[in-house]
């Protein structure tokens, strides 16, 4: 029984530098002279990024049978995106 | 119950958890169609919404049945659960095991922060002419609401020109997120020291907690300064749709960073009188606890940096 329950040390640490990093890079580049129309698309996909060193590592989505990252990424997120989408006639 | 017993238990949920393999994409279809007839819906199109929600009816109520015709052709598998876990008594839902509740849970909030967040920043996109959303908008053929954009020319401000680079304070803010990033690493390490048995000791899963009790009000101390000295500057929820939406993403946030301080404070209590033992609780919460930290990531670059 007890084998089952070793599993390889996870890299909590590594994750924490990785956001970091990240988050410093984020916050430098808004500080550079790069068109805000520009920023606009990387600073969201450093923003990306982060959300899913979070989910996958912190949030153990890697460590997941694979029936779960099914479930939650090709079924929930377009109801999650459907959802909000409903109230965009309010707006545009 | 006995800690080989609660080992026991987390193994037998972990042989369930890969058995859904067909019921939880039928649980995610169905709540696919909800979604969708919902869409369908807000358009006006009543007939073929309601034929989507039928199907959502149908998927739930038809697994269901399915689920307690299967446990009592295996009555086996409930005998194991009825000795562990109270709640896994339930035929319907005893099978799922305490990870997909949260899953739940936490998917009404990805839709809540989602509608919240997504609302706001299409708010922000259709009056910030310097995103370029409306060349964006023109070029795809996509609706732009002209008139919202015409009753705020100035732009994405307080109502006097000031921007969010203006009135935040970024560098205080980017502290401030690496301390909630530091709370999301102490929390997993609870949940590390947990899963092996170490509770109480000096780096067990109490004081892990505590840990992340002490960042996470650290975090709501930087907050509640920064909502004062933004006050303090006359910034507030009526500082146009800029303080409107800052105030009500990053209060909803702070509310949920409260909210999981003072579940964490519980399980830390219940932790040291010796009352919780399962890993699986503390990882649970541990889901909570990030989820937090993924929408704070979200919200940092969408109200603070952009």
């Amino acid at each position: 029984m007890e084998e089952h329950k070793e599993h390889k040390k996870k890299p909590y640490e590594l994750v924490l530098l990785v956001l970091g990093v990240l988050t410093i890079i984020e916050v430098s580049i808004t500080y550079t002279s790069i068109p805000e129309r520009i920023l606009l698309w990387i600073l969201i996909a450093i923003a990306f990024a982060k959300a899913n060193v979070v989910i996958a590592f912190y949030m153990h989505v890697k460590y997941e049978p694979k029936p779960w990252l099914l479930y939650t990424l090709v079924f929930v997120l377009p109801f999650a995106l459907a959802f909000p989408m409903a109230f965009f006639p309010a707006i545009g | 119950m006995t800690e080989e017993k609660l080992h026991t238990t987390d193994h037998h949920n972990g042989e369930h958890a890969e058995h859904v393999s067909l019921s939880a994409p039928v649980i995610g279809l169905s709540f696919a169609f909800l979604g969708f007839g919902l869409l369908v819906f807000s358009q006006k199109n009543f007939g073929f919404s309601f034929l989507l929600l039928g199907l959502f009816f149908a998927a739930i109520v038809g697994f269901s049945i399915y689920e307690i015709r299967k446990r009592k052709a295996h009555p086996e598998i409930e005998d194991v659960e009825m000795e562990t876990i109270e709640f896994k008594q339930d035929p319907l839902f005893g099978f799922m095991g305490k990870k997909l509740w949260i899953w739940g849970f936490l998917i009404s909030e990805v839709i809540f922060f989602t509608l919240l967040i997504g609302f706001s920043f299409a708010l922000r996109l259709a009056v910030d002419e310097s995103l370029g959303f409306k060349e964006i908008a023109e070029f795809c053929g996509l609706p732009y609401n002209s008139e919202l954009f015409g009753l705020y020319p100035v732009g994405w401000t307080d109502g006097y020109g000031h921007g969010p680079k203006d009135i935040l304070d970024i560098p205080l803010t980017t502290v401030n997120t690496f301390v909630l990033i530091c709370s999301s690493y102490t929390m997993v390490k609870a949940h590390e020291a947990a899963e092996n048995k170490d509770f109480l000791g000096s780096r067990g899963a109490r004081n892990w907690l505590l840990a992340t009790i002490a960042i996470g009000s650290i975090f709501l101390g930087i907050q509640v300064y920064e909502y004062a000295e933004l006050i303090n500057e006359g910034f507030t929820m009526a500082s146009g749709l800029f303080g409107a939406t800052f105030f009500l993403q990053t209060g909803f946030h702070g509310a949920h960073v409260f909210g999981g301080i003072v579940l964490l404070s519980f399980m830390a209590y219940k932790i040291h009188i010796g009352a919780m033992r399962d890993p699986t609780d503390i990882e649970i919460a541990g889901l909570y606890w990030h989820f937090i930290d993924v929408v704070w990531i979200m919200l940092f670059t969408l109200v603070y940096l952009i």
